[in-house]
């Protein structure tokens, strides 16, 4: 391991400690200030001891209670009893990473095609995905309801929804279409040409830098989906838990207070576990072109 | 031949979502002298239409009034073109007035002031120069707002809208209800400026070294024109429109997520098309009660997204020509 990895790797790591104490403190703030006879207002009369109070709590894993179904906020839930955030976390991670998945890989093999091989089949695939790929998830959600009938819990079309809807599949299309014609024009990709060498074996390296580069953009939008698909579809997840547990206890029973004390767990989880993907993207990122520049 | 079909037949949509738009300030709402109720409810019986009916269109006789009813009646006896008209032009000045003003100027105004420095990059080199201390306040507001830019990019949008969506319900709870969806729409719009931010600094750090700046430095252009004309208005226009469109169609699709998840506009007077699509999607085709007609909304809201992706990719054509 060399050294400036360490270095950037704890600098990254104090960075997104900072970041999700300052983003989690500008949403306590907001519930803070907004809301009459809010949860939160029982921390104290001021803001920052407030939040600090909450922090010290948050830390000590004493994340609180759900008023309205009278639940304990734990970490991890092995009972009905509780509700463990992470538990709903770790489902829509995985429904999340199973559509970015599908996502790179469909479009970087047929933007491959249809630009190495030339392929015109590959390529009306690809203007045909990025033309449904401009609809937003919620119209997807409406399709798969209306056309395929499919109205509740978990469905292959729905990691399909994900990795295509919200404009997802077009944005890494066009990138992709850009980075590739300018990969063809290169030098070494002529020469393995000409020797007859495989140009992927080539040009694995580049691409797989250029899909890191995207991942910033990419990660937060498909939390985005991964929580409007499983609001609508009643999936296992972060979509689900506020629907149950958040919104329609707002809904109906208006006078009781908002469950601050859970949407603030899970935003502040949500936003440690985005910005900690970010941060093993850059040392992937330093990682790839280190060792590309030692061969 | 297929561009002219092309330009021609967005054209043509586009004017007919216009023409939509506008259907609800030609036909006047005649008030209850053009409700179609079923018997009993207003206590005089005006001829009955039958509920949702398919979008025949043809002349329904009331008791007193004679109207023409393009698109049928919904599941109350009104006139459903009319709703969707209504529909179809508040939300559009929605997500106009409420989230593409505000996003439009601030993120352009941020990545100009997170983007632009005059010549020298870095705060050692400032500091090097022992340059005036307002450049290097400056150079550290510049460093702070990039940062909260950041911080706000990183933060999934929804959970953030979410939030503030539930908060106004709660705190102006006696404010109209169309006030209340226009600050959600605000919200959505100042949190996405990151993204125009971010773009336009690219574009004025990559500008940065090419030889038109360098001319219009030499002869003496203040700093306000080089960015504000020779900048922003002939490079990063066709950037501005292009977010601009995408926040459009983002900021309705957003409208239809906060009233599918029940915070939407319930009263009678308003319309938007979310609050149309969760009302008919109890009677959407292939349930019990099911009827055509009531994928309406969803089909007008479908043709405003393709409208929106259409003209912004011959734009990008256009931009790359």
């Amino acid at each position: 391991m060399n050294i400036q990895v360490i270095n950037k790797f704890i600098f990254g790591f104090a960075k997104i400690l900072f970041t999700t104490l300052i983003s989690s403190f500008v949403i306590f703030f907001v519930i803070y200030l907004f809301e009459d006879n809010s949860l939160l207002k029982g921390f104290g009369n001021n803001v920052g001891i407030a939040y600090f109070k909450w922090l010290t709590n948050f830390v000590q894993f004493n994340w609180g209670d759900v008023i309205g179904s009278n639940m304990k906020i734990v970490p991890f839930s092995s009972n009905n009893r509780e509700i463990g955030v992470l538990n709903f976390l770790y489902r829509t991670l995985s429904y999340g990473a199973a559509g970015i998945i599908l996502a790179l890989a469909s479009s970087s093999y047929l933007t491959f095609l249809s630009v190495f091989s030339y392929s015109s089949s590959s390529k009306i695939i690809l203007k045909i995905l990025s033309y449904i790929s401009g609809l937003h998830i919620i119209i997807l959600c409406f399709f798969i309801k209306i056309v395929l009938g499919h109205s509740e819990g978990f469905h292959i079309l729905i990691i399909i929804a994900i990795a295509i809807g919200s404009n997802m599949f077009s944005d890494i299309y066009y990138y992709q279409l850009d980075q590739f014609t300018r990969l063809l024009e290169q030098d070494f990709i002529t020469a393995a040409r000409t020797w007859g060498d495989s140009i992927w074996k080539h040009a694995r390296r580049s691409i797989g830098l250029g899909l890191l580069t995207q991942w910033n953009a990419l990660v937060s939008t498909i939390f985005t989906s991964t929580i409007i698909i499983e609001y609508y579809f009643k999936v296992d997840g972060i979509g689900y838990a506020l629907r149950k547990y958040l919104i329609k206890p707002n809904l109906s029973q208006p006078e009781l207070p908002v469950e601050s004390l859970f949407f603030m767990a899970i935003s502040f989880m949500v936003i440690f576990i985005v910005l900690s993907l970010n941060l093993i993207k850059n040392m992937l990122y330093i990682r790839f072109s280190i060792s590309g520049n030692n061969k | 031949m297929i561009y002219k079909f092309k330009i021609s037949s967005l054209i043509l949509l586009t004017f007919l979502i216009f023409v939509l738009s506008i259907y609800h300030f030609i036909s006047p709402d005649l008030g209850d002298n053009y409700f179609y109720d079923v018997p009993g409810s207003t206590g005089k019986l005006i001829r009955w239409a039958p509920p949702l009916n398919s979008g025949y269109p043809g002349i329904f006789e009331g008791g007193f009034e004679k109207a023409n009813l393009y698109l049928g009646t919904d599941n109350k006896g009104n006139d459903f073109a009319f709703r969707i008209s209504k529909g179809v032009f508040s939300s559009t000045m929605l997500s106009f007035w409420g989230s593409v003003l505000v996003f439009v100027f601030l993120g352009t105004l941020l990545g100009i002031i997170i983007g632009f420095n005059r010549t020298k990059t870095t705060l050692k080199e400032l500091l090097d120069h022992k340059e005036d201390v307002s450049r290097i306040v400056y150079h550290l507001l510049q460093g702070i707002i990039d940062y909260i830019l950041q911080i706000i990019n990183a933060i999934p949008m929804l959970l953030l809208v979410l939030i503030t969506v539930i908060v106004v319900e709660k705190s102006l709870y006696d404010s109209s209800q169309l006030f209340k969806l226009a600050i959600s729409l605000f919200v959505y719009g100042l949190l996405s400026t990151p993204k125009l931010a971010f773009l336009i600094k690219d574009k004025i750090k990559n500008l940065e070294d090419e030889e038109f700046i360098d001319a219009a430095r030499a002869s003496g252009i203040s700093d306000q024109k080089l960015v504000f004309t020779h900048i922003i208005r002939y490079e990063c226009s066709s950037i501005i429109f292009l977010q601009a469109i995408n926040i459009f169609i983002q900021a309705i699709m957003l409208e239809t997520v906060i009233a599918f998840l029940g915070y939407g506009i319930r009263q009678q007077k308003y319309e938007t098309i979310g609050k149309l699509i969760s009302e008919f999607s109890d009677s959407l085709p292939g349930q019990v009660m099911g009827n055509p007609m009531a994928i309406f909304p969803i089909v007008i809201l479908l043709l405003i997204a393709f409208i929106g992706n259409l003209w912004s990719k011959e734009l990008l054509d256009v931009q790359y020509e």
